[in-house]
């Protein structure tokens, strides 16, 4: 099964082309990475399989189901099973802890909603922290927060924009092993966008680097993206290092 | 029907409400001002504009220019003074320099009038533009300065301290700190310029005559509701033109951002100057805030007049000096008896008008920050600069008709009033606490299966509570004293607080109106005080 299929999408913002005709298949049960410099267009893939927004054309499938036909949504971005990690984490501030998951299992009817939520928070290091407010977590605790609500409702993918851009290095590197133990632990497909190469070369599988034109450089294994010949890889690269 | 169909419909409703109830009267009397006996015409308009209108034009003109511009010099200074300096005592300050907008300007004429009364005997020096300039720049110095100070705590400090390494204070105060301000500047001084321009209550006490004191009494005198359309339209013009060119940076002026999170800059140390400057604001809030309530007061108080002196063929405020008058409470309970009928009604009126208006501003708002739909941003802004009084003929011509009838004659027609004149301040107020809250906050719970209702009752209400609750105070309060529509739809047995006042002027002794203004006023205080209460201890406020 190919959980994620993207065919032939464009995407634009006021007449500037973000992505162009872009075909793509992710792999099932890996980490993918979107690697890419800033106005690539990484985080409008993510919001365009979330279905948070509309491609000018193309066609988007998860699981082999049509869910985004052109600019139209055919399924709503709750019946996709993805949960999403926002760049800036998006933790309900005016929820604790606890709510923070509970509440995403609760509009769905999920009647065991609490304890899902308190096992979650187990899962993620967060127990003792239930009646907290997010502003009174550290950062790498709410990072977790942020994983651990999305992580709730079972969602079939996770996708991830950039969560760690605010840490220190020193967490950064626990957060990205926190990040695989949660892949073999649920056994997911991750999407994940870093405009680092360093962070994506540490937990990706498969590497996608878009280029400054909407396209796609190259989509493939690290070995494969090491070993290119391709310019605008090396450059990519050879910056980032810098 | 179609599911994308049905939300869309659903959301072009209140849009559809606000046109139809609002626009369409508007719309339907401009239309109407073109035509004679079923045919188009510009006769009312070539009538209505010859010397004397140009005149009355200049002069309205060059009244609304002084006043938007002193108010906003003067609101910017505090603004300043108030949000980034180390200033004593900021926080009472800032609310005693709020006080005059939760009052009619009409009130604080009448009491502006007392005080004078009291001091020199008579009031004739208030017969002039300048006495209305004076009490137009102390009821809209408030806007500027709520305007001038967000703008000023919503620079990053960092601008500011980059300037500071290489050059004086002074210097990165001229040259980077004002011209970031320059938006809001024009903004204050544009939104100003179209409240003065359009005020008639108070040329009308002063018996000051100009352009909109005319354009009410084509309509109350001769009933001509064409010339003063005609009339009107020149100020209508102006306003527009002013707002269109000012558009951008009015719509994004931080205007009457209340709850600003995350902007704490670095207080500028007053130094010598603290006090001096302290002193300052002190004795411009005595003339604006206590001068006045102590007139108010002190007339409320007075005697009850003997009836040789209720002469009302006597100049304006002539009272003879033979006799001493003494103290007593007699007029504030004449006053309270002539209110009393009217209070509930009122505060009933505002309240269900400040919540239509907040839930409508809400809406409007929530489509101009989330779905970039401008438009209506638009609307409210050219309606907003529509003044009162045309816009009171417009809703009466337009609901008296059989069809209508349970309009006109009932108490939606003030309601209507409130939301065609205020809905702009809520959409403003509410759009600044909504811009504040993160998008991603509803996507996180459109993920997780929250329909709009759930997004919108348990993320973001809970989050622009505080900021939703202050546009509800200030339509409220700005409901509770508005006049210059009411007193021209108000339908019959439906008269509220404001129009209790103005029409008992011209057959009410002095004293008695000073009586019924403080009364409205210590209404309005103890009003402002409680739902500040509920504000300060029973809204939670978020940390983002």
């Amino acid at each position: 099964m190919i959980p994620i299929q993207l065919e032939n999408i464009t995407h634009t913002y006021d007449s500037k082309i973000i992505l162009d005709n872009l075909s793509a298949k992710i792999s099932e049960k890996k980490i993918t990475c979107l690697l890419g410099n800033t106005g690539s267009g990484k985080t409008t893939i993510l919001r365009l399989i979330a279905g948070l927004e509309r491609p000018k054309s193309g066609k988007i499938y998860i699981n082999n189901r049509i869910v985004t036909c052109g600019n139209e949504i055919c399924v709503p971005p709750f019946v996709r099973k993805v949960g999403f990690v926002f760049q800036d984490l998006a933790l309900w501030p005016h929820f604790t802890v606890l709510k923070n998951i509970s509440w995403s299992l609760e509009v769905t009817g999920h009647k065991d909603a609490s304890t899902i939520a308190s096992s979650m928070l187990e899962t993620f290091g967060l127990s003792g922290f239930e009646k907290k407010y997010p502003h009174q977590l550290s950062g790498g605790q709410q990072q977790l927060l942020a994983i651990a609500r999305a992580m709730a409702p079972s969602p079939e993918i996770l996708l991830m924009d950039e969560p760690l851009s605010n840490l220190d290095n020193r967490i950064k590197v626990r957060m990205l092993e926190k990040v695989l133990e949660i892949k073999e632990k649920f056994n997911i497909t991750i999407v994940y966008v870093t405009h680092d190469h360093n962070e994506g070369f540490h937990i990706a599988d498969d590497i996608m680097l878009l280029n400054d034109k909407g396209k796609i450089e190259i989509f493939g294994s690290k070995k494969e993206i090491i070993e290119s010949d391709n310019v605008f890889v090396k450059e990519f690269i050879s910056i980032s290092r810098k | 029907m179609d599911r994308e169909l049905i939300k869309k419909t659903l959301s072009a409703l209140p849009s559809l409400f606000f046109i139809i109830m609002v626009v369409l009267p508007l719309a339907y009397i401009f239309a109407v001002s073109f035509t004679e006996d079923g045919s188009i015409t510009f006769e009312h308009y070539l009538a209505a504009y010859h010397l004397q209108t140009f005149v009355l034009l200049f002069k309205s003109c060059v009244l609304a220019t002084s006043v938007a511009l002193i108010a906003t010099l003067i609101g910017s200074l505090f603004g300043y003074m108030i949000s980034s300096t180390n200033l004593p005592f900021s926080g009472p300050l800032k609310l005693l320099f709020l006080l005059p907008l939760f009052v009619s300007p009409y009130y604080l004429a009448v009491a502006m009038h007392d005080f004078v009364f009291l001091l020199v005997g008579n009031t004739r020096m208030l017969n002039s533009e300048e006495a209305v300039a004076a009490i137009l720049i102390m009821s809209y110095a408030p806007i500027p300065l709520l305007i001038m100070s967000a703008s000023f705590a919503n620079i990053n400090s960092r601008l500011e301290e980059a300037g500071l390494l290489v050059t004086s204070r002074m210097r990165t105060t001229w040259s980077i700190l004002f011209p970031l301000v320059k938006p809001a500047f024009i903004s204050s001084f544009v939104l100003v310029f179209i409240l003065a321009i359009s005020e008639i209550t108070v040329p009308s006490y002063y018996l000051v005559n100009l352009l909109p004191t005319e354009i009410f009494m084509q309509f109350t005198a001769f009933y001509n509701h064409k010339a003063a359309i005609a009339l009107g339209s020149a100020i209508c013009v102006l306003s527009i033109v002013l707002l269109l060119m000012e558009r951008s940076s009015l719509t994004d002026a931080p205007f009457l951002a209340i709850g600003k999170r995350g902007s704490a800059r670095r207080l500028v140390t007053l130094g010598k100057w603290k006090y001096p400057i302290l002193t300052v604001a002190v004795t411009y809030l005595i003339f604006v805030v206590i001068i006045p309530l102590v007139g108010l007061a002190m007339q409320a108080f007075r005697e009850g007049m003997p009836d040789y002196l209720r002469d009302k063929s006597m100049p304006a405020g002539y009272l003879p000096l033979e006799r001493e008058l003494g103290y007593s409470m007699d007029y504030l309970y004449k006053g309270f008896a002539l209110l009393k009928p009217v209070i509930l009604d009122s505060l009933l009126y505002a309240l269900v008008g400040s919540l239509l208006i907040c839930l409508l501003g809400f809406l409007f708002a929530y489509r101009s920050e989330r779905k970039k739909i401008k438009w209506m941003d638009y609307l409210l802004l050219l309606i907003f600069a529509i003044p009162s009084t045309i816009f009171g003929i417009a809703l009466i011509k337009f609901y008296n008709r059989t069809s209508l009838e349970f309009i006109y004659t009932s108490a939606f027609i003030i309601l209507i009033g409130y939301i065609g004149k205020f809905t702009f301040v809520a959409s403003r107020m509410i759009g600044n606490s909504i811009r504040q809250i993160p998008y991603s906050l509803e996507e996180a719970a459109e993920l997780s299966g929250a329909n709009f209702l759930s997004r919108f009752w348990y993320i973001l209400f809970p989050l622009i509570l505080e900021g939703f609750f202050a546009a509800f105070i200030v339509c409220f309060i700005f409901c509770l004293g508005e006049m210059a529509t009411t007193i021209v739809i108000y339908p019959p047995g439906n008269a509220l607080l404001p129009v209790k006042i103005a029409t008992s002027m011209h057959n009410t002794p002095d004293g008695l109106i000073s009586a019924m203004v403080f009364i409205i006023l210590l209404l309005t205080f103890s009003l402002l005080g409680i739902l500040y209460v509920i504000k300060k201890y029973f809204i939670k406020r978020i940390h983002l």
